[in-house]
């Protein structure tokens, strides 16, 4: 629940907290804006990821994965597809169980890889200096979406079973661009997994690398005005 | 007794004939009746229109505007400009267009009903509009100022709109030599007003004109010193201002002057250019080459000018950075190769792509170039509108000002190419005389430094923290403020060893 506030709080403090652009003079109806083009933006992006989920209750669990992303324009992308797969190391809590107790948990769960897809808006964009030496940018990213999550099941008095989960996945994250191609991807996630007996709530956090690039060179709006002048001046039917 | 019976019918019948004998006099007289069935067949259609305009403006004092157009419209299609409420349906339909943001369609349709004189009371509505639509955004400049405002008399008019139609009238006479007419005009626009001062300016450019620079420099500052509400024309005397102020070699005050300016730096990309020779007169290299840099930025591609070239290659031979200077003529020459073989060639103006952009540039296409954009923009809109015979009147009316724009703007594409093609072939011999004058410079020094024997010490640029490379993201709030490290290497010989091989 307080990573739903969280989110919300960040939602209203970008949406609402940010100053106009540069000069928003009343009397010049002009579209203003703080950056003129980011020299970053690509359009896509293929994110190799390395997480960690900390608070599940039998295991350490760690995940390698990939995903694609696609992004509209400077605000708006959609990773398309996250896949991961779980490397899990089993904590202390069932042999302390066991061994103290003299109990063992009659059926539990062990994650074994997720799919998900997420809309991620990108408000926040800038640069810092680096100890004064250099200068990098980054970019502050929201995202929200759904998939689903695949567990095996133990069961203490036979042999294992699967549980597929449906599962939604918020948070923020952070984007350092390393160069025109390669970023440093950071986040927090918050994953809600409808499992069959109950609905679980995992903290997951997040680093990674991208892999960024167009296809096509970008349209500017220089390329647009060109073709309007240019239909203008040669187009049979104006003339 | 059956010739009288005979007879008796004959008369009946007789009688009975419509027009014919008492009984058809006395029954239905034949002029009356077409009257009647005139009036009533008109009363039956008076009384659709009327429900329509009543319609109509009961929506528009609703601010219902999208409603209430297509009923005002059809009503004026319905009737003739003789009709009671003809000019209070066709002002309507105007606003109740323009609150839905085709402005154009608004102007076209309330100039129309201006110019057909209808009662002062619309008129001075009208031209309230036409004050207000002039102030704010393009608009169509020959229907509103040259046919509208400057063709007719409006003695009725008061306050703003009478300085509005004196200003524009003055204006228009004083262009035409008309000097005594645009006086009276000019005189009529009360004091301490916006128009007032919209009139100092002209008096400015006259005088300047007149070669009468002092007198005009008075002007602008008294412009300056107002305190109406006037930013945008604050913003364009400053400009004059400096400009006037950079000739008379007061480069300190001109500089001010372009960065008190309150319309953003983004907007203002020629001004950039004239801070950046400001900076360069000033002996501030560091500070014109920043500018310059800054000049790069994708939102001043339509400020762009041959003329970056050469003061960047002014500012690389005043440091000595000889291959830099080098390097920035040729790529001058690189860019408008194409442009410059076209104009020898004498081709044609529409094949050249890198002076259209210039061309864009130019006050009066820029204004064409707005107003086309401001039409797409609006004509993309008459989706919109769901009655279909309402959407078909509006897009016809942006079709046909699209066309008269766009032969317009070829016009003066046409007319504004040669001028600009002379200015390139300008920039070419100063770019040939500048690679000239950097081989003279570059000999004069070794000279200087051979047999003067002293060692010129590189003068060390200001001190910094640190000084970062230029990654070509232009931030709009760092667009004035860039600096560009350039140490004087005069002294340094080593860097010129590769000409003299």
């Amino acid at each position: 629940m307080k990573m739903l506030y969280i989110f919300y709080l960040v939602v209203v403090i970008v949406s609402c907290g940010a100053k106009e652009g540069f000069s928003g003079n009343p009397e010049y109806k002009e579209q203003v804006t703080a950056i003129q083009e980011k020299i970053f933006h690509r359009n896509h992006e293929i994110g190799f990821h390395l997480d960690y989920i900390p608070d599940d209750d039998f295991y350490d669990v760690f995940t390698v994965g990939l995903s694609y992303t696609f992004k509209f324009n400077d605000y708006l992308a959609w990773e398309v597809a996250r896949g991961v797969f779980a490397f899990n190391v089993e904590k202390d809590l069932k042999n302390d169980l066991e061994d103290e107790f003299e109990v063992t948990p009659t059926q539990y769960t062990e994650p074994e890889y997720m799919i998900h897809s997420h809309v991620i808006l990108r408000p926040l964009y800038g640069k810092d200096a680096v100890w004064n030496r250099g200068v990098i940018n980054h970019e502050t990213f929201l995202f929200f979406g759904g998939g689903l999550v695949n567990y095996e099941k133990h069961y203490s008095y036979g042999s294992s079973g699967s549980e597929n989960a449906l599962s939604i996945s918020f948070g923020v994250g952070i984007k350092y661009f390393l160069n025109d191609y390669i970023c440093l991807n950071f986040e927090i996630r918050d994953i809600i997994n409808f499992k069959d007996e109950r609905t679980e709530n995992n903290i997951l956090f997040g680093a990674g690398l991208g892999f960024r690039f167009n296809l096509a060179p970008r349209v500017t709006d220089t390329t647009s005005e060109l073709e309007t002048l240019d239909h203008y001046l040669r187009d049979e039917d104006n003339e | 007794m059956n010739k009288k019976i005979v007879a008796t019918l004959f008369f009946f019948l007789i009688a009975l004939l419509p027009g014919c004998g008492h009984a058809g006099q006395q029954g239905h007289n034949p002029t009356e009746a077409r009257e009647t069935r005139n009036s009533s067949s008109k009363a039956f259609t008076a009384d659709n229109d009327v429900t329509a305009f009543s319609k109509g403006f009961k929506l528009f004092e609703k601010e219902r505007y999208r409603k209430a157009c297509p009923q005002l419209y059809q009503y004026l299609t319905a009737n003739s400009p003789d009709d009671v409420d003809y000019e209070w349906a066709a002002f309507f339909f105007g606003i109740s267009l323009e609150k839905r943001g085709f402005s154009h369609a608004a102007v076209d349709i309330l100039a129309n009903l201006v110019m057909r004189k209808p009662n002062p009371k619309i008129v001075s509505y009208c031209l309230e509009l036409f004050e207000d639509i002039s102030r704010s955004g393009p608009f169509d400049k020959d229907l509103v100022i040259s046919q509208v405002i400057c063709d007719q008399e409006y003695e009725f008019a008061e306050d703003k709109i009478s300085d509005f139609v004196n200003f524009h009238q003055g204006v228009f006479d004083r262009e035409r030599g008309f000097l005594e007419w645009a006086d009276d005009h000019f005189r009529k626009i009360a004091s301490g007003t916006y128009y007032y001062f919209k009139y100092l300016y002209q008096e400015a450019l006259y005088r300047i004109y007149q070669d009468q620079i002092d007198h005009a420099i008075g002007l602008l500052e008294e412009i300056l010193e107002a305190t109406v509400e006037a930013e945008r024309l604050k913003d364009e005397t400053r400009r004059t201002l400096a400009r006037l102020l950079y000739e008379k070699g007061r480069f300190e005050e001109a500089d001010r002057m372009y960065r008190e300016s309150r319309e953003s730096i983004v907007e203002r990309g020629h001004d950039l250019l004239e801070m950046a020779w400001s900076q360069y007169r000033m002996k501030n290299a560091e500070k014109a080459m920043g500018l310059l840099y800054a000049f790069k930025a994708p939102s001043f591609r339509y400020s762009f000018t041959p003329e970056y070239y050469i003061l960047k290659s002014f500012i690389y031979k005043d440091v000595c950075y000889y291959q830099d200077a080098l390097d920035v003529v040729y790529e001058f020459k690189e860019r408008y190769a194409g442009s410059l073989e076209n104009v020898y060639e004498r081709g044609d103006p529409l094949d050249d792509q890198d002076l259209s952009l210039v061309l864009l540039n130019k006050k009066r296409i820029g204004e064409i170039w707005g107003f086309l954009k401001l039409l797409e923009r609006e004509k993309a809109r008459c989706t919109e509108i769901q009655d279909k015979p309402l959407r078909k009147y509006v897009e016809n009316i942006y079709a046909l000002q699209i066309q008269e724009s766009v032969d317009y703007l070829r016009e003066q594409i046409q007319k504004e190419y040669e001028k600009i093609a002379n200015e390139l072939l300008r920039y070419e011999e100063d770019a040939n005389l500048m690679e000239y004058e950097i081989g003279l410079d570059m000999s004069q020094r070794v000279y200087e430094n051979h047999y003067s024997g002293d060692v010129l010490e590189d003068k060390k640029s200001e001190d910094r923290v640190v000084v970062y490379p230029f990654q070509g993201e232009f931030w709009n709030d760092e667009l004035a403020g860039y600096k560009v490290a350039l140490p004087n290497k005069c002294g340094c010989m080593e860097k010129w060893g590769e000409f003299f091989k």
